[in-house]
């Protein structure tokens, strides 16, 4: 069978389970089991983004299950599978969660890593206002992971008036995304196969998130220190965010900084989202988003007007939603820049477009 | 790039004109009234519960009762009548705001929802059983074996 045919009869074999699928399922009441899926095709007018090509890609989705068990009163395991397209298996997160009091717990193993608005749901479609998450963030900036492997701590503390902060601190080893982190504009000369994963060792990191009286309005800092495992360079992050969700309004906004000792460079990111519904079933979303890389100051070559250092952004969506658990979803989307366009290994990156026109067609899942 | 230099200039600016454009339209459709009675096991003390704690009980914000008792929500089916109304007067959220709120809980590996029971016997057969529990049955429906407990702003 060939991709395109192997792709729709994944779509269908997937559909066709989701009569049975509307909501989680309790195996009993202490063992929980959901999942999430997404399928999307992608076409653009040259350049390859996000996956889709200009012939247009339908090999882009992915299913995952989690199960969460309730062992005793203060003792939780949780654990989620992923499994991508192309063959990949992943852990998304696999830990204990020891609980002293709401404003108290203890977790141990691969945790998600707490960081901004969606970091803890990347590849969740039905949490989405668009198909994809902002990549000014949520791309490979080399800034979010999947998770940290290490201990984290967690709690929620409610105050009067309706206000409430809600907070993580964690410590381990984080694992940021970086594959197409345009190496060979960091390191001129670098061959593909030299990339190295980025890992920071010993991390250190902590959010907070800030309930306010007026409800579904929140602010939230994100921060974390970790140490390059290859060069022993150390890495700041720090970043912020408001979130708007209420009725038929979800208003999301976030900006990060990251300073990288390892490339001596400072990125940078920001955007604001916003989508509205129209009655239960339609919804209506935007996205402008913009992102750059720099050296650090007073050190290495200038990146200016080299376009794979810069993204901006702005996309139109329409959704519509079947039930809370189904969407399906188009969007269509303007990009400047290329620093998150892949480039083909028998071009320069002087010799693609630094426009990008992307059209997508896809559905998001869970149960 | 004119559009990176417009962009870097305005970025919110624009999306905030797009986001602006959206405001206009009907907004989601009110649902039909329903009653509903909060019932708990009869060894909790509690005569009363105020409507934000038993909203953030059924949530797992908070998880023991004043009494320092865990709390052990049960919730009724998404698609009964009687939860859409709890939904709306004590969670103060719709149906699909309570799916997201639950789905972000759910794969950041924080929370699991509330078990399910089907219909309102098998709430109070739950709570019954339960010391910790709390429940909620249509206003009509008998409740032996259990307390119903008043709802308080």
């Amino acid at each position: 069978m060939n991709r395109p045919y192997r792709s729709l009869a994944v779509l269908a074999a997937v559909l066709g389970l989701l009569p049975a699928a509307a909501s989680a399922i309790d195996l009993t009441d202490k063992v929980h089991l959901s999942g999430f899926g997404h399928w999307q095709y992608g076409r653009t007018d040259g350049n390859t983004f996000l996956g889709a090509t200009e012939d247009g890609e339908y090999d882009n989705g992915d299913f995952a299950l989690s199960v969460s068990a309730q062992v005793s009163d203060p003792l939780r395991i949780a654990g989620q599978l992923h499994l991508a397209y192309d063959g990949t298996t992943e852990l998304d997160f696999a830990f204990a969660e020891y609980s002293l009091s709401d404003a108290a717990k203890l977790r141990a193993g691969l945790v998600k890593h707490p960081f901004g608005i969606s970091t803890e749901v990347l590849h969740v479609g039905t949490l989405r206002l668009l198909g994809d998450l902002p990549q000014s963030l949520y791309g490979t900036t080399g800034v979010v992971s999947e998770a940290i492997k290490g201990l984290a701590f967690a709690g929620r503390k409610d105050f009067a008036s309706s206000w409430a902060l809600s907070y993580d601190v964690y410590a381990g080893e984080l694992n940021p995304f970086n594959d197409g982190l345009n190496h060979e504009l960091l390191e001129p000369g670098i061959e593909e196969d030299e990339e190295e994963e980025l890992s920071y060792r010993d991390a250190l990191g902590a959010r907070a998130v800030l309930e306010t009286p007026v409800d579904g309005l929140s602010f939230g800092v994100s921060a974390y220190r970790g140490v390059e495992e290859e060069d022993g360079t150390t890495a700041e992050t720090l970043g912020g965010h408001v979130r708007f969700a209420r009725g038929a309004w979800d208003v999301r906004a976030e900006a990060f900084g990251q300073h990288a000792e390892s490339g001596a460079i400072e990125q940078r990111g920001y955007y604001l989202e916003a989508a509205r519904r129209f009655g239960e079933k339609w919804q209506v979303a935007a996205l402008a988003e913009s992102f750059e890389v720099t050296p650090e100051s007073g050190t290495g070559p200038s990146f200016a007007g080299d376009p794979r250092s810069e993204h901006d952004l702005l996309a139109l969506g329409l959704n519509y939603w079947f039930s809370p658990n189904l969407v399906f979803r188009t969007s269509v989307r303007e990009i400047e820049g290329l620093r998150f366009v892949e480039i083909p290994d028998d071009q320069e990156p002087a010799e693609l477009d630094e426009s990008t026109r992307l059209f997508t067609f896809g559905v998001d899942f869970s149960f | 790039m004119t559009m990176t230099r417009s962009l870097r200039s305005t970025p919110f600016l624009l999306a905030a004109l797009l986001c602006g454009a959206l405001a206009f339209g009907p907004a989601a459709p009110a649902r039909a009234a329903e009653g509903y009675k909060v019932v708990v096991h009869p060894a909790n003390p509690a005569a009363t519960v105020a409507r934000e704690l038993l909203a953030r009980y059924f949530l797992k914000k908070a998880t023991t009762w004043p009494s320092g008792k865990g709390v052990t929500p049960a919730d009724q089916s998404k698609d009964a009548a009687v939860r859409q109304a709890f939904s709306r007067d004590v969670l103060k959220k719709s149906a699909a705001e309570v799916s997201a709120y639950w789905q972000q809980q759910i794969f950041s590996g924080r929370a699991v929802p509330p078990v399910e029971k089907a219909g309102d016997a098998a709430v109070v057969a739950f709570v019954a059983g339960h010391e910790g529990a709390v429940g909620y049955v249509s206003a009509g429906a008998d409740t032996p074996g259990v307390k119903v407990v008043q709802v308080v702003d």
